[in-house]
């Protein structure tokens, strides 16, 4: 996916949002309600003084009250559209409609079989939905939390579109929850069974997170809720937004490396903890404020990130602003789930492009083995050894053919030796000390210059690459001249400790060329890119002319 | 005949000096063997070397700066060498000719054949001619050279931007290293055949050739015949 792919994605998303909100014809209407305790069924009667009744309801514990109000019809219904009344509140309760009994939801006073739900919508009858202003009764009994003075709150619409429209909102986000439960089980999977790359999870649990709050926030639409487990919803919304508000600077934080993190994400945990136990009982105010925390700590961390040009932080900066400014142009729920989108997508594509370099990497590895195991086998059929041995070779069988013969024998060893290796990252160091003399034995034959070798204090149980302290013999025959006694010796000796070991090689010998500088020539890199195959960073070359030739040092840290 | 060979595998280098001497045995003065092209030239200051048979790869040095030194030195150069790739290149460069290892005696004496001059060059393939000015070895394409003018062991190469260049190598050496369309027109003076304009003679059987650029070149009594052959 590249850049202009996710901005589309984005522009699509955000011209649905629009779309929903625009359609939405939802007026909700939160008239003055005037409430009585008792019952006395000539309270639904329009034309009784209410004068004397309290505008606040008190608390009637499980004993019946009622509230009389008006609520207006804005514009004529069309012919053969049934109106409808939808009720938000608390309790059980019967509807008065111009003192006309248009429903119930619970029954009043029995409340222990907790029927009703917390919105419910009723059909006015055609003959009483006319425009203008309407008289509404409610006999109502609140046994649960009946200290809360919620009140009510009214919604008049056709009665198509009251049930309808929270069903079809629902149907889209949930859309949108099914995609991200995909997501979340495929980097799950994706975690599991490949590299353990802990954004890869962080990702997954967000995605996870997310799709469990949609579910949670519109299952109102389609699960009746009765008002007394109404606020165990909203406290699921409080711990998973709680979560996903903590859990996205994380993702944030690791992904674009932010100096001092520990550090900072446990203030910004506690700034959490904070808000959470503070507000808490103020549902809607507590989950916006975790919210916006969440926001601008994401913020702060991608701005520093995009100021370090750390790569593709602009992009997932670009995606939070936009939903800063969504965060003000839609309502709260909805833009919550699109800003929400458009910040699971942006993180989405960061992974994406971590992933794919990931891979770029491991493939880069893979042809770095073949390259290496290549080279390896160049050493030996490369013109210059091949070729010098060969003519070396001719010369001894023609001068003294029994010399021929070991010479021949030697050659096949080494081949033997190299054949053995090959294709191997790490081999036994005997038989990388055997790969050394084999070869040392070659050249004695070739150059006719008697070359020792020693080694002692070796751990025979470890292994290291193939042909590297070979490669380094190499390098001291190339690079030394024999002593009067026409020798060069070579002395391999190790050192351990618990974190470490180190293999010294020294060639005991004059150099060809003391002043100039042996710089890092294809026997090095080799080195090198060997030791890092292997070992990653845990590694250490060392190369230096002492008073007795030369000297090398390799290490490895465990 | 005086013979260095430049070879760091000694086996080799014994096999080169035997086969050498098998091929020169009492025409040879001197044979000599160094493990490096640098040594090879300090010991070439102190004494008389015609022929220098090298190896391209000497101890990790290797290839085209081992071959421009060589080549602009006043001796002759043989390549032994492993990398048969680099043989257009040495050809190129002005080698008289490039042995391919492993090698065997016969192929070694064809080579000393060419120096011999009893088997005529047929890979002519010189490009450059390396020159050393102020210690750097600068390669000048043989396309610009005119004419070449022998002066004592040393010979000039006079170029068509009429810049003069100082060649180690005798004017001898060079004709033989040279393709046919460099004409040896007198003891002193190899042309190229087309930048000569006309052959003039005068009283006295005195021949010239007239070039391009109007320069007179004076032409040998025994060189005129086959070059006026040459010129129809």
């Amino acid at each position: 996916m590249n850049r202009f792919g996710i901005f589309k994605i984005v522009v699509f998303i955000t011209s649905i949002a629009c779309f929903i909100s625009c359609e939405n014809d939802f007026k909700v209407q939160a008239p003055q309600i005037r409430y009585k305790t008792g019952d006395t069924l000539n309270w639904r009667l329009k034309n009784i003084d209410d004068n004397s009744w309290s505008l606040q309801r008190e608390n009637s514990k499980d004993a019946i009250f009622w509230a009389r109000t008006t609520i207006r019809i804005d514009q004529h219904p069309q012919e053969d559209t049934p109106q409808g009344l939808l009720i938000y509140g608390f309790g059980a309760y019967e509807v008065y409609w111009d003192e006309v009994l248009i429903g119930r939801n619970g029954t009043p006073g029995k409340e222990h079989l907790k029927k009703g739900e917390v919105d419910r919508s009723f059909i006015i009858p055609d003959s009483l939905a006319k425009k203008g202003e309407h008289f509404l009764a409610l006999r109502i009994s609140q046994r649960y939390y009946p200290d809360q003075k919620r009140g009510f709150a009214f919604v008049v619409s056709s009665y198509k579109n009251l049930i309808q429209s929270p069903v079809v909102l629902t149907a889209i986000t949930y859309i949108f929850a099914g995609a991200f439960l995909l997501t979340a089980v495929y980097f799950f999977m994706l975690y599991f069974y490949n590299k353990r790359f802990f954004p890869v999870l962080l990702f997954s649990i967000c995605s996870f997170l997310f799709s469990v709050l949609i579910v949670v926030e519109y299952i109102k639409f389609f699960l009746p809720i009765h008002y007394s487990v109404f606020y165990i919803r909203l406290e699921i919304i409080g711990v998973l937004t709680f979560l996903i508000a903590f859990l996205i600077p994380v993702y944030f934080s690791i992904q674009f490396s932010l100096p001092k993190r520990k550090l900072l994400l446990s203030s910004y945990f506690i700034l959490l903890l904070f808000i959470f136990f503070y507000f808490r009982g103020r549902y809607d105010h507590t989950t916006a404020l975790l919210i916006i925390c969440m926001w601008v700590f994401s913020i702060i961390i991608v701005g520093i990130a995009t100021y370090k040009k750390t790569e593709n932080a602009i992009v997932v900066l670009g995606s939070l602003l936009i939903n800063i400014l969504l965060y003000y142009l839609i309502t709260y729920d909805f833009s919550l789930i699109i800003s929400f989108t458009i910040l699971l997508l942006s993180m989405f594509y960061v992974l994406a492009r971590h992933i794919q370099k990931q891979r770029e990497a491991f493939e880069h590895s893979l042809v770095e083995t073949s390259r290496l195991k290549n080279e390896l086998l160049k050493k030996k059929i490369q013109p210059h050894f091949l070729m010098n041995t060969l003519t070396s070779l001719i010369d001894w069988v023609e001068e003294s053919p029994s010399k021929g013969v070991d010479f021949i024998e030697a050659l096949a060893e080494e081949f033997d030796l190299l054949n053995q290796v090959e294709d191997k990252k790490l081999i036994p160091i005997d038989q990388e000390i055997q790969l050394c003399k084999s070869f040392l034995n070659i050249m004695r034959y070739r150059k006719e210059i008697i070359y020792s070798w020693n080694d002692e204090g070796i751990d025979p149980t470890q292994s290291i690459p193939p042909a590297i302290l070979h490669t380094l013999v190499e390098n001291g025959i190339t690079h030394c001249m024999p002593d009067d006694q026409n020798e060069i010796h070579f002395h391999l000796s190790q050192e351990s400790s618990s974190s470490y070991r180190s293999y010294r090689l020294c060639t005991v010998a004059s150099l060809r060329n003391p002043e100039k500088p042996i710089e890092d020539g294809t026997g090095n890199t080799y080195i090198k890119a060997r030791l890092t195959e292997s070992y990653g960073r845990k590694w250490d070359f060392e190369s230096y002319q002492t008073p007795e030739g030369w000297k090398n040092i390799i290490t490895i840290y465990s | 005949m005086h013979i260095l060979v430049i070879e760091d595998e000694s086996r080799i280098a014994k096999r080169i000096m035997r086969m050498t001497r098998e091929f020169f045995l009492n025409t040879l003065s001197e044979i000599t063997h160094m493990e490096s092209l640098a040594k090879g030239l300090e010991f070439v200051t102190a004494h008389k070397v015609d022929l220098v048979l090298l190896d391209l790869n000497l101890n990790g040095e290797s290839g085209f700066d081992l071959l421009k030194e060589a080549v602009s030195q006043s001796f002759h150069t043989i390549i032994i060498s492993a990398y048969k790739d680099q043989a257009i290149q040495a050809f190129e460069f002005g080698v008289l000719d490039f042995v391919p290892k492993p090698f065997n005696k016969e192929r070694l004496h064809k080579a000393f054949d060419r120096v011999m001059h009893k088997e005529d060059t047929t890979q002519r393939n010189i490009k450059f001619l390396a020159i050393k000015k102020r210690g750097e070895v600068k390669l000048i394409d043989i396309e610009h050279i005119i004419y070449i003018k022998g002066a004592g062991v040393y010979s000039e190469l006079v170029l068509n931007n009429n810049s003069t260049f100082l060649h180690d190598k005798s004017l001898e050496k060079l004709e033989q290293l040279l393709p046919d369309r460099f004409v040896r027109i007198h003891k002193s003076y190899i042309t190229k055949i087309e930048e000569i304009k006309t052959i003039k003679v005068s009283s006295g059987s005195k021949y010239q050739a007239e070039l391009k650029n109007g320069e007179i070149l004076p032409i040998g009594r025994t060189k005129y015949k086959t070059l006026k052959e040459m010129f129809k």
